[in-house]
């Protein structure tokens, strides 16, 4: 499918690069489109069910609420107490899910496409925490929310999953995944928002 | 704003909830065998307690769970959650 | 420029950045670092404001939150902010600033007759008065607010940008004085996470407008080494000019920061004024004390300032207030005011003090001060600015008064005691209690996670303030897990001297009754006078939240800060009982007032609401698509082509989709993936109709019922394999059924085996409508049989389209023959675009809700909250046959109660008016005689209507009473012109009512 044309959801949004300072902006924002989602729901106290998954996978599934597992191609997000977010590289959702329903069959569990229905956006820069607690109730200092965390919670009006990124416990960035229709609101919230740290506009890369 | 305790998430701010009525009212199992009086007893009566009052919750921006939170309704303090499922604290029926 | 009351050095001002500032139009000269209230006192300018009632000429009276006089009215036109207190609003070069509430200037005020009057407008005066005629009141009440405002709104939209900021802290210390930054300190010195914050220009408090020394250095440089070292701990934030305003439940706070309010408007980048949400663990109040005036005749008079604020002129802002000043006393903390006027040369005439003669009597005689000990000033001589007092002998009592005297001056700095603040301890749900020692409201019991410190606990000397500051930071920490609760150093040392304690001293007497002498005010701003809450107890207001709403004590602006205790303690003494016996009025958020534009803080214009947009969105504005709000999304409502009406473009799309193809972006349908063994136990239980046996491929519409038997949703579920299922639900209801499902699911029957996942997102949904839509697609998809025979109409089937994999669900809205086409929304556009490509040799023509409205109404479908809202049963719709009859389903029991079974009840009905042209109006209401006296019996209303191009005919449908039986009668319906319009009750199918052209 790599000749047909996709759109990101921001693909309306405008950005607004010439407003960011000169030198370090304080917060830099980028898209990343296109990603594979899945959403995975099962029974995490049956162990062929994580064992199944952790075969297909190859990283077990996070059981403790709001952490992630990261593999080699995939990030697993604990999203409830019997549901994930699978984030793969884009165009793999379609091999996971082939992959899932194989190793599943036999399972009560759903794997189900939801790629379409997410964007990615990266924030970053020395006033990303501020950034986000402008709209955001979740604590977001280093001794509550660090890398290998994540959290659904709401960044102004609109749900999203926040997962803090980078080494160490103080997280160089957070991604901020929202869903499609929001995109756009949530676009202007973060440049809205940004506009006092000289915030780069969000870039795609 | 209430500071509301996820059963799974821990603490969150009660922007993240909605709120969803009085807990443990249980739906008849055989509706067609009650009384237009009975069956109104189940769609619109409730407790409307001061004091200690067992309510439920779902963690709407969140995990998506339901749960139950006993709270005061006089001071707000939320005493204790719990799962769906399990019994409500103390000895009430 | 001269500032003749500036003294020639101290302060904190910059003398090096002077600044020009307009009061009532006159430009004057000021430093910056100056409040407008010091800066028009370095002017010589006390006359500021006239009174809310009387219009009473008033003066500056205190120097921070407590001045409740000095009303002003800052910047001009949409940047304009009404109701600011001089002594808070910083001087940049160029402010400009106005009195509210004068007319035509508070030099001359043409209402200030209103006092000559005084003695006529007792409390109530206004409701007793202008009751009469009867509903004139409004008109009077007109005339009054404009004499009675407190300044105006701004002339325009507020141009500037406000924000909210979410944080969370261990311990949130509010107040900056001696124990905030004590407390803070202390707790910061643990590794807590630590706030501070304070609604002054810089931390420091009261130390800032004293002399003490602390430690051996004076307080000033005391502050500053604190406030560096606050500055080196990493998990301490400092936030000054941000006043704590509330206190909410479990530790949850507001505090309103004054970003750019200091600075030229536009010089800032960012937002004007921040709302700090704050979740704290422990929070440490100490939040200070108010000078409480005294209350004596004409104490209103502009010269007569709280000792405190005079104080705080000389030290902080090195102003003068005066020349030759009477100090008047019942404590001794108005001694060091009086030092203060000497050492910055002034005279002082007295110091008049209402207690037998003290240690401090003693140490002012020394110093050769004229001390006159149980004495009082009974009244003041002037009117816009002071020219003396009038003096009498006090008896020991307090109760009563003899002898005469005089003093020239032109300043009276009074001090009556002092008022913890107290306000957010109780916001907090605790109750303050009276401490007939400190003559003075104290905090209570704690009832959440709080304690106070310092002068807002009744500890008004600066030893206490750092020990308990000190002690209450050390202790809110550990609470947090912080260090050990012990202190880390010792605590610092001042000079400290025994004193002698306050006299209480409600009302100072006169000589004759209250009511015969001259206004002794309690509340300033809202003019209460001592005579006032007499008024109201001998009227029987017993309450002090009765005498309050009776006077308007307490009613202002300022919530009562300077005025409330006095006023509770003559209340409490005319029922021969303790101000503690009275207790407080509640004290309710916010403590100072907060702009309406920082509580709303960004939420405003493109972000009050999320907008949510298809994937395809942005085609349809390139196209010139117009909009509608469908829930929070956004739909193309109608494509107009140039220079077409809604009526005409609205005619061209229907036409398209009946003659040949359409296309419509079905997107915002909530869809919701259902997987597992019990999906259709499920499913048969949430929808009336049965879904225990959809073959695999198939389709099949479905109603769901609250609990009370009324419709709440509707949508196609498809069957996708074994135990798969897909549900759609309506744009708007998609949120609120995915809850309710999960409701049912978690709370009720977790024995089923089922997922649910909504794919609302994921899917961009293309529907082709039309006679066209099968040879359209044909085109884009190769790998589908889509003939009648093996692609019936309510199958689903999955394929390539346009090279992307899609779903295809033979469904319809339109009656026509339809294939709703989903793919991954990022390739939404890219399919979308195709199909146009496409479908082009068949004039394919993209049509909006308004369209689609109006087919589906040919059709007589229901939309749920149109053509129904919450009352409405599928019985009442004429859906009996959607009702399964051999199971329960939510909703079903209800179906049987006697209301619902009344043959009465308003049902669905098909509405044909007479003249095929006429269009009935939405919402008009239904009768049967037009001519029947009023109030006429109603029997309905129109829920759906439209022009009906393919029918060439208006159509309508609505809601009658006993409806499904009148089929042909005539009613008539009021239009909004006033005519009546009269239709007659037919089948709501109007258009192919066997259904054939969306089955070929």
């Amino acid at each position: 499918m790599s000749d047909l044309r996709q759109e990101s959801p921001l693909a309306g949004f405008r950005s607004n690069t010439a407003a960011g300072e000169a030198g370090s902006p304080g917060v830099i924002l980028t898209e990343r489109p296109f990603l594979g989602y899945v959403n995975l729901r099962g029974d995490a106290g049956d162990a062929t069910f994580l064992a199944a998954v952790e075969g297909v996978l190859r990283v077990a599934l996070p059981l403790d609420p709001n952490t992630i597992a990261e593999g080699e191609d995939v990030t697993a997000c604990w999203m409830g107490p019997d549901e994930w977010l699978l984030i793969l590289p884009p165009g793999a959702q379609t091999r996971a899910l082939a992959a899932l329903g194989e190793a599943l069959a036999a399972h009560h569990a759903s794997a189900v496409d939801t790629t379409g229905g997410y964007t990615l956006v990266n924030v970053a820069g020395a006033r990303r925490r501020e950034l986000l607690a402008k709209g955001c109730t979740l604590d977001l200092h280093p001794r509550s929310f660090s890398p290998g965390q994540c959290a659904q919670t709401n960044l102004g009006k609109a749900g999203v999953l926040l997962i803090p990124r980078g080494d160490g416990s103080d997280a160089q960035s957070f991604d901020v995944i929202v869903r499609r229709s929001f995109a756009d609101y949530l676009g202007l919230w973060l440049q809205h928002s940004a506009r006092e740290y000289g915030g780069a506009g969000a870039a795609v890369s | 704003m209430l500071l509301i305790e996820c059963p799974w998430c821990g603490p969150r701010d009660e922007s993240e909830f909605a709120y969803s009525g009085e807990a443990h009212i249980v739906r008849p199992l055989t509706p067609e065998e009650l009384t237009d009086e009975e069956w109104a007893d189940y769609l619109f009566c409730r407790r409307n307690t001061r004091g200690d009052h067992l309510e439920q919750w779902c963690h709407a921006s969140g995990c998506r769970r339901y749960f139950n939170v006993q709270r005061d309704t006089v001071t707000y303090r939320i005493k204790s959650v719990y799962k769906p499922g399990e019994p409500p604290p103390g000895d009430r029926p | 420029m001269s500032q003749p009351h500036r003294l020639a050095e101290g302060g904190r001002i910059d003398r090096k950045r002077p600044l020009t500032f307009t009061f009532n139009g006159r430009v004057y000269p000021a430093f910056r670092g100056d409040t407008l209230a010091s800066g028009l006192l370095a002017n010589g300018v006390h006359l500021v404001a006239r009174s809310l009632k009387y219009h009473r000429p008033r003066g500056i009276v205190g120097a921070g939150v407590e001045e409740s006089n000095a009303l002003v009215q800052v910047g001009e036109g949409a940047r304009s902010l009404p109701n600011l207190v001089a002594t808070q609003v910083e001087l940049y070069d160029g402010l400009s600033a106005r009195s509210v509430n004068v007319f035509p200037s508070v030099g001359f005020d043409l209402r200030a007759v209103n006092g000559w009057f005084a003695r006529l407008m007792p409390p109530g005066f206004y409701y007793k008065t202008f009751m009469w005629p009867a509903g004139s009141w409004r008109q009077y009440e007109h005339q009054i607010r404009k004499a009675a405002g407190f300044g105006v709104v701004p002339t325009g939209a507020d141009p500037d940008d406000y924000d909210h900021m979410n944080v969370h802290c261990d311990v949130l210390v509010a107040g900056a004085g001696p124990a905030g930054l004590a407390a803070a300190l202390e707790a910061g010195r643990t590794g807590a996470r630590v706030i501070l914050m304070d609604e002054r220009t810089e931390p420091g408090g009261a130390l800032l407008a004293g002399s003490g020394r602390i430690e051996g250095l004076p307080a000033g440089r005391w502050v500053n080494r604190m406030v560096e070292e606050l500055a080196s701990l990493p998990e301490v934030q400092v936030l000054a000019r941000t006043t704590v305003a509330g206190y909410y439940e479990h530790n949850f706070l507001l505090a309103l920061e004054r970003r750019t309010d200091h600075l030229a408007p536009g010089s800032d980048p960012g937002p004007r004024q921040r709302l700090w949400r704050i979740r704290a663990k422990q929070v440490v109040l100490a939040t200070g004390a108010i000078e409480r005036p005294l209350v004596f005749c004409n104490n209103d008079r502009p010269g007569v300032m709280l000792a405190s604020g005079v104080s705080e002129y000389i030290h902080r802002y090195a102003v003068l207030p005066g020349s030759r000043a009477v100090v008047f006393t019942n404590n001794d903390s108005a001694y060091q005011t009086a030092f203060d006027l000497l050492d910055a040369g002034a005279q002082v005439e007295a110091i008049v003090d209402s207690r037998p003669a003290g240690q401090r009597s003693a140490e002012a005689r020394e110093r050769g001060l004229q001390v006159m000990n149980r004495h009082a000033v009974v009244d003041v001589r002037g009117a816009k600015r002071i020219r003396g007092v009038r003096l009498m002998a006090l008896s020991a009592d307090g109760g009563s008064v003899s002898g005469k005297g005089r003093l020239a001056c032109d300043l009276l700095a009074v001090s009556g005691g002092w008022s913890p603040t107290v306000q957010l301890h109780a916001q907090s749900g605790a109750r303050p209690a009276y401490d007939a020692r400190k003559v003075c409201f104290v905090p209570g019991p704690s009832v959440q996670a709080e304690r106070s410190a310092g002068a807002c606990r009744g500890s008004f000397d600066l030893q206490a303030c750092l020990t308990e500051g000190f002690r209450a930071g050390a202790a809110a920490a550990h609470a947090t897990g912080h260090g050990d609760g012990g202190l880390s150093r010792p605590i610092p040392s001042v000079e400290g001297r025994e004193g002698d304690p306050i006299q209480p001293l409600w009302i100072v007497p006169a000589g004759k009754p209250v009511s015969r002498v001259p206004k002794q005010f309690v509340d300033p701003l809202m003019d209460v006078s001592a005579a006032d809450i007499l008024t109201a107890v001998r009227e029987g207001y017993d309450s002090i939240e009765y005498v309050k709403r009776y006077t308007n004590l307490g009613m202002g602006p300022d919530q009562g800060r300077l005025g409330n205790v006095n006023g509770i303690a003559i209340l409490a003494d005319q029922h021969g009982t303790d101000p503690g016996s009275i207790g407080t009025t509640t004290f309710r958020p916010m403590y100072t007032p907060v702009t309406f534009a920082a509580l709303s803080g960004g939420e405003q214009k493109e972000l009050f609401d999320p907008v949510r947009k298809t994937a395809i969105h942005e085609w349809h504005v390139e196209q010139g698509a117009l909009f509608e709000n469908v829930g929070q999304w956004k739909r193309a409502w109608y494509f107009p082509w140039p220079g077409e009406s809604l009526d005409e473009a609205v005619d061209r799309e229907c036409l398209a989709v009946r003659r040949s193809v359409g296309v419509l972006d079905a997107s915002t349908l909530g869809k919701i993936d259902i997987q597992g063994p019990d999906a259709n136990v499920f499913l048969n239980r949430v929808y009336t109709n049965p879904f225990m046996k959809v073959p695999i491929g198939r389709c099949r519409y479905g109603l769901m019922l609250d609990e009370n038997g009324m419709l709440m949703d509707d949508g196609v579920t498809a069957r996708l394999g074994e135990d798969h299922y897909l549900m759609h639900t309506t744009t708007g209801g998609a949120a609120h059924v995915m809850s309710w499902l999960e409701l049912w699911l978690q709370t009720e029957w977790p024995e089923l085996k089922l997922y649910m996942t909504s794919v609302t997102d994921h899917w961009a949904t293309v529907s082709l409508c039309g006679p066209n839509s099968r040879r359209v697609l044909r085109k884009l998809c190769s790998d589908v049989d889509l003939s009648r025979e093996s692609f019936p109409f309510m199958a689903v089937r999955e394929g390539a389209v346009a090279g992307v994999p899609a779903r295809i669900f033979r469904i319809s809205f339109t009656g026509e023959l339809t294939y709703e086409v989903n793919v991954n929304a990022n390739f939404g556009r890219h399919v979308w675009e195709a199909v146009f490509d496409a479908g082009e040799e068949y004039g394919i023509t993209p049509f909006g809700t308004e369209a689609m409205h109006v087919l589906r109404a040919e059709k007589g479908y229901v939309i749920v909250g149109q053509d129904t809202d919450g009352s409405v049963t599928p019985v009442d719709l004429g859906m009996e046959r959607m009702l399964g009859r051999k199971k329960d389903f939510l909703g079903k029991r209800s179906l049987f109660r006697s209301y619902l079974v009344r043959k009465d009840r308003k049902q669905f009905v098909g509405l044909l008016t007479e003249d095929p042209k006429e269009v009935l109006p939405e919402g008009g209401q239904i009768v049967d005689d037009p001519s029947a006296p009023l109030p006429r019996p109603m029997l309905g209303h129109v829920t759906s209507s439209y022009y009906s191009a393919a029918l060439e005919r208006s159509i309508a449908l609505g809601l009658v009473k006993g409806g499904h039986g009148r089929t042909g009668e005539t009613v008539h319906i009021q239009n909004f012109d006033g005519r009546t319009i009269a239709a007659r009750i037919a089948d709501p199918v109007f258009y192919d009512p066997k259904g054939e052209r969306q089955n070929v």
